[in-house]
């Protein structure tokens, strides 16, 4: 099966004064149709700017990429300004962290979503204001807003942020997209709501066989979400393999101390949560060797002199580590 | 919305009392006695104190405010005292030229003053917006009269392209609809006056907008820039809209209020502060008929003018407050 979206050694620089701020530094991943990919880190590590990325929503300059992002085969970074807007909105989708700020304050939420539609009809046919219309009223159906024929007259201002955020879903799926990025989608809401609307992406990329890049540092909604995850780091993916193989047995030292940092409520004895020493390294000065050597309790010689590239090993799972943990036996990289 | 403007209107009233009394009290207090202007430096006493009593000029100041305001509610300013004509007809006369040359200005500064804006917004930091911004800045410090003064020497006395002075050419005026040329000349069909009066207008026009053109200017590219970092703007361009639709549909629609507000204030000053323009270029509109009134002491016409100049801005002031609720769906009058 060809990759839906496959990205190839992604760098996105950005270049500010003689600083350049390596922002996301080597990422490589690739999602298949229908499928759904976790990309997880934290804060910094380069997964929005990834995201951003892929779209080229990302102002440039500052902004510089680099490397392969291959949508069913045609390179995004190297393609016509005209030729991204014909993608945006129609192939690929994106919905954001921020519900409250994402939607135009002066236009009515229906015309917002209709808009969409109409600006993707560009294979004659005209579909008609009408038509456009009723299309943001079914996919605010869909969403679950209820009086959809109603809401969808309001204003962004007379709704809340998850009624938002359901608004920014339809007008994200109004065109049939092949891929959904969601970037964070539930980190501003109520933990009530976080719920319902992951379950809401979860069912309607379903129906729509759409895929999905889910963005977050939550590992429980990895594991309720995703079939693949990719973990990051510094502006480079460390880990990538089926989420229940990477949770079950992580290689590289940072996935597991992610998952050793994970509060469980059936632990026996009060026990202090596990954290990982140290701080991120400096975008703007990178070390040479693995940047994640520094923090690392695995550490010998070889990792501060050279960056471990994306390997395979175990048949399938993919790390960026000279020592990976946790192995059956097999290849090193 | 209508209980909103109802109560606006009736605010109007205060505003205008303090208007008429503030002008009236320095018309009479600080000015020469209109009697002797009238009858020149050689009248006899007598003369001069049966014109004071001729013009009510012998009654005590607040009777004669009292029958000036219980005139002017009834839209009757008083005679001028020198061409013994009305003034409110005179005023009417005048008002089209007025508002024409102020609505001619307020539209090529906003046409040229948002266009700037915008563009120098969207390439911040370009020679476009150095440009622009130091045109901005200039247009901003150069007195009218100077600029009115070097338009007509360089466009009207050297290369001759256009007239310096008036409305028109002789025996060219329209037919009298609405008492803007431009308008009148085109209803008519008359496009030779239609042509005319354009000419006519450019200079004048230019000069009266150009300090609005650079106020519209510098406030768009700062709203502009502040709009086009909003996360709805990433939100316009992740669906597929081009540029032009994002920046034009999507950003400057939530940019007009501070705009238009702009707009509105400058607008209100033009109509009455088109004094130096008008005198510059001797158009005959009220701006240059209360420079005459008051060179010649004519009090009530002074007066009339400034209170009529007073309702126009009042009134402007509540047209945007009633369009702020046209742009923001989250701003409701009530």
């Amino acid at each position: 099966m060809t990759a839906l979206l496959e990205i190839k050694n992604l760098q996105t620089h950005f270049h500010i004064g003689k600083r350049v701020i390596k922002a996301v530094d080597g990422v490589t991943l690739s999602v298949q149709p229908g499928e759904t990919l976790a990309i997880v880190g934290e804060s910094g590590c380069g997964k929005s700017v990834t995201a951003m990325s892929i779209m080229r929503l990302l102002p440039s300059p500052p902004a510089k990429h680099s490397g392969q992002v291959l949508f069913e085969g045609r390179d995004i970074l190297n393609m016509s300004m005209e030729d991204v807007q014909n993608i945006r909105g129609k192939e690929i989708s994106m919905i954001f962290q921020e519900p409250m700020t994402s939607l135009n304050p002066a236009y009515k939420i229906g015309d917002q979503i209709a808009e969409t539609v109409r600006v993707h009809d560009r294979d004659g046919g005209k579909v008609s204001k009408k038509a456009a219309w009723d299309r943001a009223v079914e996919m605010l159906e869909k969403v679950g807003i209820p009086g959809a024929a109603q809401r969808a007259r309001q204003y962004p201002h007379q709704m809340s942020g998850g009624m938002r955020q359901r608004v920014m879903i339809a007008m994200a799926l109004a065109c049939n997209p092949k891929l959904l990025l969601a970037d964070e989608p539930t980190t501003a809401l109520d933990v009530t709501i976080q719920a319902q609307i992951l379950d809401l992406i979860r069912e309607l990329a379903q129906e729509f066989n759409t895929a999905l890049v889910l963005i977050t540092h939550d590992l429980g909604v990895v594991a309720e979400m995703a079939q693949k995850m990719a973990v990051m780091y510094a502006g480079r993916v460390v880990e990538q393999g089926a989420v229940t193989d990477v949770f079950a047995r992580p290689h590289h030292p940072y996935t597991a101390g992610l998952l050793d940092s994970i509060p469980r409520l059936d632990g026996m004895k009060k026990q202090r949560l596990h954290t990982i020493e140290g701080m991120v390294p400096d975008l703007a000065h990178l070390p040479q060797g693995c940047t994640f050597a520094d923090r690392c309790e695995y550490r010998q010689a070889l990792c501060g002199q050279k960056k471990p590239e994306l390997g395979t090993v175990d048949g399938g799972r993919q790390v960026a580590c000279y020592y990976p943990l946790n192995l059956t036996g097999g290849d090193q990289p | 919305m209508a209980k909103y403007i109802v109560r606006r209107i009736l605010l109007l009233f205060p505003v205008l009392f303090g208007v008429s009394l503030a002008t009236f009290m320095v018309m009479h207090l600080f000015t020469t006695d209109p009697a002797e202007i009238i009858l020149g430096q050689h009248a006899t006493t007598e003369r001069v104190a049966a014109l004071r009593e001729e013009l009510g000029l012998n009654k005590p100041i607040y009777v004669q405010y009292a029958d000036y305001l219980s005139d002017a509610v009834r839209g009757d300013f008083g005679k001028s005292v020198i061409t013994k004509t009305s003034i409110s007809d005179e005023l009417m006369k005048r008002f089209p030229a007025t508002l024409e040359l102020a609505l001619a200005a307020i539209f090529i500064a906003s046409v040229a003053g948002i266009t700037a804006g915008v563009i120098s917004a969207v390439k911040q930091n370009s020679i476009f917006d150095y440009g622009s911004m130091v045109a901005a800045l200039m247009g901003v410090s150069m007195p009218i009269f100077w600029l009115g003064l070097m338009m007509i020497i360089v466009f009207s006395v050297t290369l001759g392209w256009l007239p310096s002075s008036g409305r028109i050419s002789i025996g060219m005026t329209p037919e009298h609809l609405t008492g803007l040329y431009l308008l009148d000349s085109l209803i008519t069909g008359d496009m030779e006056a239609f042509s005319d009066a354009l000419k006519h207008l450019i200079l004048p026009a230019v000069a009266l907008g150009s300090y609005s053109t650079a106020i519209i200017a510098r406030m768009t590219r700062a709203t502009m820039l502040e709009t086009i970092r909003q996360d709805y703007i990433r939100t316009a361009r992740a669906k597929g809209l081009s540029e032009k639709v994002v920046i034009i549909k999507h950003a400057l629609r939530n940019a007009l209020i501070p705009i238009v507000t702009v707009i509105g204030l400058q607008m209100g000053s033009l109509l009455g502060g088109a004094v130096l323009t008008e005198t510059v270029f001797s158009w005959p509109g009220i701006g240059s008929y209360v420079v005459e009134g008051i060179m010649a002491s004519d009090y009530p016409r002074v007066q009339g003018a400034v209170l009529l100049i007073g309702t126009i801005f009042v009134l402007v002031n509540l047209v945007v407050d009633i369009l702020y609720s046209v742009l923001d769906p989250r701003i409701q009058h009530s």
